[in-house]
């Protein structure tokens, strides 16, 4: 590195003679933890580095980079008393271990939502929600969601991004009744708002069309199965029973309205995105897999494609051990069993637009752990939170 | 057959003036609407130094595409205007380095921008700690003893 310095002549620099603007040009190329470091720099460099605009521009350099593949672990089954995270720079290359220990109730039984652009959510505690970035190592517990119901109350969350606005924010749906049905949807942005908006009646064009309300529908269960959820270009997607009929509930992040399609959901069906567009995974037969990518979400009509899973992948049972990812825009599907040892670290993926199986390795993972969160696409976020 | 090459004059803000083929010019966005608009045979850049605009102007040179005799489309090939690059920018120092962000920017020459960025970017990277950061770059904190060391706890692991 030494004869890539820079001659410098001393004194007659004026450092803060370039503009923020093009400062920001400058630190986009630099990757988050070197940013960390040298938030320490002077309060300038702090500001900029910490600003929403200078946010933005780095998620735009972000997603033009390689994504990585980012596994969330914990101790026990369910459990996020202590995550670990092993992620890749470079997909399918190598693998960092890192450990990071975060503050969650020890006895309660949680899930953490796939990543959306980086972030994570998690439950603390059956009120209250932390969003965690693992590239920041930030975390944020959000506001209490206040219920009558302390106990015995079920909860599903929703992470999902605006493109538009720049916007996190989660939904969060009360569950009850003996058809756990939704009863209530709260929402918040993260970052903007300091309690959870009650949103009702936010019927989107496509039900208002039919001349239908939200309506009645059952979210499928989170936590026993990863890859109920995704969220595609402002639209977060969470698999749902709608009366009598299977499909997707449809989450338009920036304008918070909700509208239902009907598709082939089933509870060991996983979402997922392929090609940009929302994809629905199921084995078919044992060793088939098939992929139902929505073509036109006004008529509901879907494209259907089979693979046939080589041997290799096909010694993998999907519904108790394995869990696809959820976010593989590029049309990827990594079997990862729940239980993760040292011994037992190599994970088959499949890919669906070469159609071929490969195996990816990773090493150094001290103890048990349990996958609770796999996410291929895995994009660098700046949000300190 | 020569092809009769249409020349423009640069005059910088320092009033120095530079004789340029008209394709040099359309390396910069902003140089190529101002053409376009005003067909003066003289453009002055009120914004832009003479000893940066001949950096300037000895870049674009460098990484015009050339039409030679026969049409054929061609340029110095991608090996060599790296080694230029590097040569190029290995003989600045910070201070011009700055300014022809500056004038890339304002220019709107985005190959420019992005190498001088880059060069910056590369130096940052390179360096330990802030406190060398703080020299290379010449900046001075202004941070109290207490903020930095807080800032610093906060951000421990980064500096594994």
């Amino acid at each position: 590195m030494e004869t890539q310095r820079m001659k410098l002549t001393k004194g007659n620099l004026k450092s803060d003679s370039l503009p923020v603007d093009l400062m920001m040009e400058i630190l986009k190329r630099l990757p988050v933890k070197t940013l960390i470091r040298f938030l320490s720099v002077s309060k300038l460099w702090a500001s900029t580095i910490r600003s929403r605009d200078f946010m933005n521009l780095f998620m735009k350099v972000s997603l033009t980079r390689p994504k990585g593949l980012h596994f969330l672990f914990g101790h026990r089954l369910s459990h996020l008393d202590d995550i670990s995270s092993v992620l890749s720079q470079n997909a399918h290359e190598s693998y960092s271990f890192t450990n990071v220990h975060v503050t969650g109730n020890h006895t309660h039984r949680t899930s953490t939502s796939p990543s959306v652009h980086g972030l994570f959510c998690y439950k603390q505690s059956t009120t209250r929600l932390v969003i965690y970035n693992p590239c920041t190592r930030r975390s944020i517990t959000l506001p209490e969601i206040h219920t009558r119901r302390r106990r015995m109350i079920r909860m599903n969350y929703y992470l999902g991004y605006d493109p538009i606005d720049n916007d996190y924010k989660l939904l969060c749906i009360t569950i009850g009744g003996t058809h756990n049905l939704a009863t209530k949807f709260r929402v918040l942005t993260v970052g903007k708002d300091n309690s959870w908006r009650v949103i009702e009646n936010n019927i989107g064009p496509q039900l208002i069309k039919k001349k239908k309300n939200i309506g009645p529908h059952a979210p499928f269960g989170q936590g026993r199965y990863l890859g109920q959820e995704v969220c595609i270009s402002g639209v977060l997607y969470y698999q749902a029973l709608y009366g009598t009929r299977r499909g997707v509930m449809c989450f338009d992040v920036r304008s918070e309205k909700l509208y239902f399609i009907k598709g082939p959901s089933y509870t060991s069906s996983k979402l997922t995105s392929y090609e940009g567009k929302l994809g629905i995974v199921i084995f078919f037969e044992e060793n088939v897999l098939r992929l139902y990518t929505l073509e036109d979400a006004a008529r509901e009509k879907w494209c259907v494609k089979n693979f046939v899973l080589p041997t290799t992948v096909q010694l993998f049972n999907w519904y108790g051990k394995l869990t696809p990812t959820t976010e593989t825009d590029t049309g990827e599907i990594i079997f990862a069993p729940q239980c993760l040892h040292a011994s037992e670290c190599s994970l088959p993926y499949y890919d669906m637009k070469t159609k071929s199986a490969k195996t990816i390795n990773i090493q150094g993972l001290p103890e048990r752990y349990y996958v609770t969160s796999v996410s291929s696409g895995m994009v660098e976020n700046l949000m300190f939170l | 057959m020569e092809n009769e090459k249409k020349m423009i004059t640069l005059k910088s803000s320092d009033d120095v003036t530079f004789e340029v083929e008209e394709a040099v010019v359309l390396e910069s966005q902003f140089l190529s609407h101002l053409v376009q608009d005003c067909p003066a045979p003289e453009h002055k850049i009120k914004e832009v130094t003479g000893k940066i605009l001949s950096k300037v102007v000895e870049y674009c040179e460098k990484h015009v595409v050339v039409v030679v005799d026969g049409g054929d489309s061609s340029s110095s090939s991608g090996d060599d205007l790296k080694k230029w690059d590097d040569k190029f920018i290995k003989e600045m120092d910070l201070s011009t380095v700055y300014d022809l962000i500056a004038a890339a920017n304002y220019l709107n020459i985005q190959a420019l921008l992005d190498l001088m960025c880059q060069r910056v970017a590369d130096v940052i990277t390179a360096c330990k700690d802030h406190k060398e950061i703080r020299e290379t770059l010449g900046i001075v904190s202004d941070y109290t003893a207490e903020e930095e060391a807080e800032v610093l706890k906060e951000n421990e692991w980064a500096f594994d």
